[in-house]
């Protein structure tokens, strides 16, 4: 399912738009079946088993997390249980002494490949994402075949982006008939810019950097920047065909960058690149623990709450990407410095030079050059931890 | 725009031969050795 | 919105992002404020939850687009608050 030119993914795809607009029944339920072919086809049986197995244990979880007898356990159970497996899944790949633990044990071995095949870290940020939804917004809860193309859909199952629940709970309502021709051509648009981010600029740029089948190892600062040039191209690049791909099927599929290199602050970049994580953290870890620590600290305290909850929220980040120490650290490192931009970028504006033209002129030809600078320095320093040689 | 609303017919085809040149632009231009994606696998 | 709690938001608006001269529009929103960033939007929300006496859920203070959603949210509070 790696890759964006398999003539089987575009088939499923084309058809999908075709057939998802002449629905007459739900339309989260017609993605939810037709997804399952989607995910049979392209990843096989076992992976469609493991999907539809997985789904149902959340949504039972989920169904009971709403009884009245049984919320609190299963609310617990519903955050607990896809938090373990998460856990036992980032263990298993990061940890070295997982491995050879795994190799003598098929069982988990073989268990521990179905949640990797399933790109389980961003199905459980799917699962947070709804569990936060049903339990605490009061939405409605999803039959499980709509849950399952909710958490697995196999347009962004192999590298997300993270979709919202409440959009894909519109589905249901957005039955309005669209232009076919603007639909269609909106999404070829993004497809194609993806098809030349992906094989035209990121693999030039690959092949002039780090050579025909070469190694993406950064020796040098400069490795790192071209690195950094790279990824974007490459993620970007998928996630506008997997937009593309969306907008055809009518299946809510977030933007995931929005010209990041632009941005003239650390905290504008990040809310740029890969913008689908950066938003799951700002509305699940950030933003409730922000609002929790100004209203105990009061207003006065607020800039401080808002630095304060920058801490577990960037801690994640790292976590999330590799399941290590030096990662967790390397998120701390991160949160400290996006910390000090956003204080310093405070003071400055508090000075009334700032407000001229030309120091907003100025801000706007630096700002970018200061950015690509300690971003690339950020990702020079955790490069080794984040892709070991 | 709104992908809500409809267009005219003239924003149209300049949309389809945009989409057209950058199609244009990847079979001529595009490499294919390396189809995975690198970020894979988190 | 009366005019003296418009006043009483424009003063909250020109106090944190630091901006004396500011006139709040409906449309206005953080593109428009170089210092109204996503760390200062939560603690906008805070400042108008102390102000005004409401309080706001992290779904209300993530969907707040610009000073129109705002007012609204805040008239439909108090009235909530009112009717309470």
């Amino acid at each position: 399912m790696g890759s964006c030119l398999d003539i089987h993914f575009w088939s499923i795809v084309a058809l999908a738009a075709l057939v998802m607009r002449a629905l007459p029944v739900r339309r989260t339920i017609g993605f939810g079946l037709w997804n399952l072919l989607g995910l049979a086809v392209l990843g096989g049986w076992q992976l469609t088993a493991s999907a539809l197995v997985v789904t149902g244990i959340y949504w039972s979880l989920l169904r009971w997390s709403q009884r009245t007898r049984y919320a609190k356990l299963g609310t617990w159970a519903a955050i607990m249980v896809p938090g373990l497996i998460f856990v036992a899944t980032k263990i298993g790949t990061d940890w070295s002494i997982a491995h050879s633990w795994l190799n003598d044990h098929p069982q988990a071995l073989l268990l521990h490949r179905v949640f990797v095949n399933l790109a389980y870290s961003y199905v459980f940020l799917r699962m947070i994402e709804m569990a936060h939804c049903v339990i605490w917004k009061a939405m409605p809860l999803l039959d499980p075949l709509s849950t399952a193309g909710y958490l697995f859909p196999f347009h962004m199952i192999f590298a997300g982006p993270v979709n919202l629940y409440q959009d894909h709970l519109k589905m249901n309502a957005s039955l309005e008939r669209r232009d076919p021709w603007f639909v269609a051509l909106n999404g070829a648009d993004q497809i194609a810019t993806g098809l030349i981010y992906k094989y035209v600029c990121a693999e030039y740029l690959r092949i002039a950097c780090f050579g025909v089948g070469g190694r993406l190892i950064s020796a040098s600062w400069i490795d790192t920047a071209a690195l950094i040039v790279y990824l974007f191209f490459d993620f970007a690049g998928y996630s506008r065909i997997m937009l593309g791909a969306g907008m055809w099927m009518g299946v809510p599929t977030p933007v995931n960058f929005n010209s990041p290199f632009s941005a003239t602050t650390i905290t504008d970049f990040f809310t740029r690149w890969h913008m689908s994580l950066g938003a799951f953290i700002q509305r699940n870890i950030f933003m409730p623990l922000q609002m929790t620590l100004v209203r105990r600290w009061g207003v006065r305290r607020a800039a401080w709450a808002g630095v304060a909850a920058l801490v577990p929220a960037w801690a994640f980040v790292g976590l999330w990407h590799r399941f290590s120490l030096g990662c967790m650290v390397y998120g701390l490192v991160f949160a400290a410095v996006v910390a000090t931009d956003k204080l310093m970028r405070d003071r400055v504006l508090r000075q009334s030079w700032s407000q001229s033209a030309a120091a907003a002129w100025t801000a706007r030809l630096l700002g970018p050059v200061y950015v690509f600078v300690v971003v690339t320095t950020m990702l020079h320093i955790v490069i080794t931890e984040l892709m070991p040689a | 725009m709104s992908i809500n609303e409809n267009p005219a017919p003239r924003r149209l085809v300049g949309l389809a031969i945009i989409v057209t040149l950058k199609l244009l632009l990847f079979v001529l231009l595009g490499r294919t050795e390396t189809l995975h994606f690198v970020y894979a696998g988190f | 919105m009366t005019s003296r709690d418009t006043a009483r938001l424009t003063n909250i608006f020109r106090t944190l992002f630091n901006q004396p001269e500011l006139q709040l529009r409906d449309d206005l929103t953080a593109r428009d404020v170089p210092t109204w960033d996503s760390l200062n939007h939560v603690n906008l929300m805070m400042y108008v939850e102390e102000e005004f006496g409401v309080r706001f859920s992290t779904g209300e203070v993530s969907s707040m687009q610009n000073v129109g959603d705002l007012k609204r949210l805040i008239d439909a509070k108090a009235v909530t608050k009112q009717a309470a």
